[in-house]
């Protein structure tokens, strides 16, 4: 799957390249507007990165550009800016998401397997790692065919470990990715602890392997050999 | 004391002083030019006497005015007048009396005149005079402090009005100061001082406003790489325990600060006005929804939640804001109280109120509200929080009170 980072900061834009090509996805960068256009033309993604701030021009431009063409790519906003404003004109113009900056890796990976699974799909997707299997679209979790009976919060750790797997995810994005948007205050990270304490439970009765290892401390990762 | 009461005061005290003053020089300066009038008449009479002595007998002018005695004497005499109190037999008491004593030789013979005038008449003219004069002089004095005062009033009226300007001045004001035209030279360029100071205040704090979220906004991108790269770093297959120390350090203080760039860019939005879309939210709702998604601290934590929904809290305030108000209070309720604690929430038509029981005594409630103010040496906090909440309810019309009464603290938004 292809994927277009259109970003002006180079470590910026390098970093997420890294991070989505061990997910298997095949990216490209374009630093400035005019780049973003001329790939467009050519090119079709199955998601943007679009970043609202270029040295020549605005991402949303680009994004204007890509529908009118008729093109389908799903588009992510990432924005320094975090302003109503842009997040509303964004969405309005048809990006699929928005995601402020500055974001962690695995919830920008999670944005971008859930933008394509909707586009691609029609949100009809399911997730499986050997005997574990999340349908996305009713949102529930099978252990070898047996319904799990995970909390909502539950389901979201485990589907953000599923995409992210094989991959160290640290404790602030873990908190992050299942705070709800304005909750900026973290006491501790033990409720992240009992979460994850709680799947690896409930998946353990079903008969599921351990996939999940705290990562000295510092994260989680979900283990597939 | 009012700047007109004390400029009337002392008019009204100066006037005074100077009217006492000068009444009595004025009755003294009367009284000279009235005897000096008198002297000039008996001298004018003595010059008749002796006139008259060359012609017809002394016995003769006595008949003709009985304030004139002439005898006659061996010694010659200094010409004097002096004021002298004699009694007259008709009233009946003594009358203050001027008196000339002179000497004059006609025809031979050594004559001794005395020309005597009564004081009563100019002493009545003197009094009445005096009357009139201090009743004038009464009525101007009275009647110049009134207009003076009327003048005052008048003239001070820009100067108080540029006072009340200052006092409702606020430096965060979207309008402009507005002051009275003024045609007073002093008052023209006070003003021009005041609006100069003004203007230069604001557009610092405008200034002021736009750096911090401008700095706020830059630091975004540098913060969004650092943390992009740790992501990175945590995935090296290779990692010791040692290395992973450094990075979750590193990552710790990355996403603090990420979370303290964020309130800060609040913060300067919510005072930039940039949330300025409201709608009227039902806050009994927000608060409900919020409550759902932290589910999981109040059972670890083992809280016990004594909701009162009394009435529905109903504030006109942006969606947005609605929201990081109320989860900011309740947050730090459940944050700060120990497990198994109680968090009250109750909610009228006009108040909101989020408590929880105390662990200790009461918060320092002048510095509470403001910024990097940590009453709690929580390494994850950010000091911003209650600042935030404080701005939110101060731009919607409402107040955000701290009450620490019975162990507890009480968090109460008022509708102002």
């Amino acid at each position: 799957m292809k994927i277009l980072i259109v970003e002006d900061e180079a470590a910026l834009s390098s970093s997420i390249a890294s991070y989505l090509k061990q997910e298997n996805y095949i990216c490209e960068t374009a630093a400035t507007y005019a780049q973003a256009l001329e790939k467009i033309d050519y090119y079709d993604y199955d998601c943007l990165l679009l970043d609202i701030s270029l040295p020549d021009g605005n991402g949303l431009q680009v994004l204007q550009a890509l529908k009118q063409d008729g093109k389908t790519d799903g588009v992510i906003i990432i924005s320094a800016k975090n302003s109503l404003d842009d997040k509303i004109a964004g969405l309005q113009l048809g990006a699929d998401d928005y995601l402020a900056k500055p974001f962690h890796l695995s919830e920008l990976s999670a944005r971008i397997s859930a933008v394509i699974r909707r586009r691609r799909f029609h949100g009809e997707s399911k997730i499986i790692v050997n005997e574990i299997e999340i349908d996305t679209a009713a949102k529930t979790v099978k252990v070898s065919g047996k319904p799990a009976e995970l909390t909502r919060k539950e389901y979201d750790l485990l589907l953000f470990f599923m995409i992210n797997k094989n991959r160290v995810l640290s404790k602030n994005a873990l908190a992050e990715h299942i705070s709800t948007s304005n909750d900026e205050v973290f006491d501790n990270f033990d409720f992240i602890y009992t979460h994850i304490k709680n799947v690896k439970k409930k998946l353990a009765a079903l008969g599921a392997a351990d996939y999940l290892n705290s990562i000295y401390g510092m994260g989680y990762k979900f283990e597939v050999r | 004391m009012k700047l007109l009461k004390e400029i009337s005061y002392r008019y009204l005290t100066a006037a005074l002083v100077l009217f006492i003053i000068s009444l009595p020089v004025l009755y003294l300066g009367l009284q000279r030019v009235i005897t000096e009038t008198v002297d000039e008449e008996l001298i004018h009479q003595k010059e008749w006497v002796l006139q008259k002595l060359k012609s017809i007998a002394p016995e003769q002018i006595q008949d003709l005015n009985p304030n004139i005695s002439i005898g006659k004497t061996n010694t010659t005499e200094k010409e004097r007048i002096y004021s002298e109190n004699l009694f007259v037999a008709a009233d009946k008491e003594m009358v203050p009396h001027r008196v000339l004593n002179t000497s004059a030789a006609i025809h031979g013979t050594n004559y001794h005149i005395s020309i005597k005038k009564s004081l009563v008449e100019t002493d009545d003219v003197i009094a009445s005079i005096m009357m009139l004069l201090a009743l004038f002089l009464g009525i101007i004095l009275f009647s110049l402090f009134y207009v003076n005062k009327a003048l005052s009033k008048k003239i001070w009226k820009p100067f108080n009005q540029m006072l009340e300007a200052l006092k409702n001045f606020r430096v965060d004001a979207e309008e402009e100061m507005q002051l009275p035209a003024a045609n007073i030279s002093e008052f023209k360029e006070l003003q021009q001082s005041i609006l100069k100071l003004a203007g230069t205040n604001t557009q610092l704090f405008k200034a002021q406003k736009t750096f911090t979220e401008n700095a706020a906004h830059e630091l975004q991108t540098p913060i969004a790489i650092i943390l992009a790269h740790i992501d990175l770093l945590l995935q090296q297959p290779e990692l010791n325990a040692d290395q992973a120390n450094h990075i979750e350090n590193i990552s710790m203080a990355a996403n603090k600060m990420k979370r303290l760039n964020k309130a800060l860019l609040l913060l300067s939005k919510i005072e930039n006005k940039t949330y300025v879309e409201r709608s009227n939210m039902n806050i009994n709702e927000v608060a409900q929804q919020y409550i759902k998604t932290r589910e999981d601290i109040v059972s670890n934590k083992g809280l016990i939640l004594d909701l009162q929904w009394e009435a529905s809290f109903i504030a006109k305030m942006n969606k947005d804001l609605a929201e990081i108000l109320i989860s900011n209070l309740i947050e730090n309720a459940f944050r700060h109280t120990n497990n198994n604690g109680h968090v009250f929430i109750e909610a009228h038509q006009d108040s909101f109120i989020i408590a929880n029981s105390a662990n200790g005594d009461s918060l320092q409630s002048d510095k509470l509200f403001q910024r990097f103010q940590k009453q709690s040496n929580h390494p994850n906090s950010l000091g911003l929080g209650l600042e935030i909440a404080r701005q939110i309810c101060n731009i919607s019309d409402m107040q955000l009170q701290y009450e620490f009464k019975n162990n507890t603290h009480y968090f109460t938004i008022n509708k102002k």
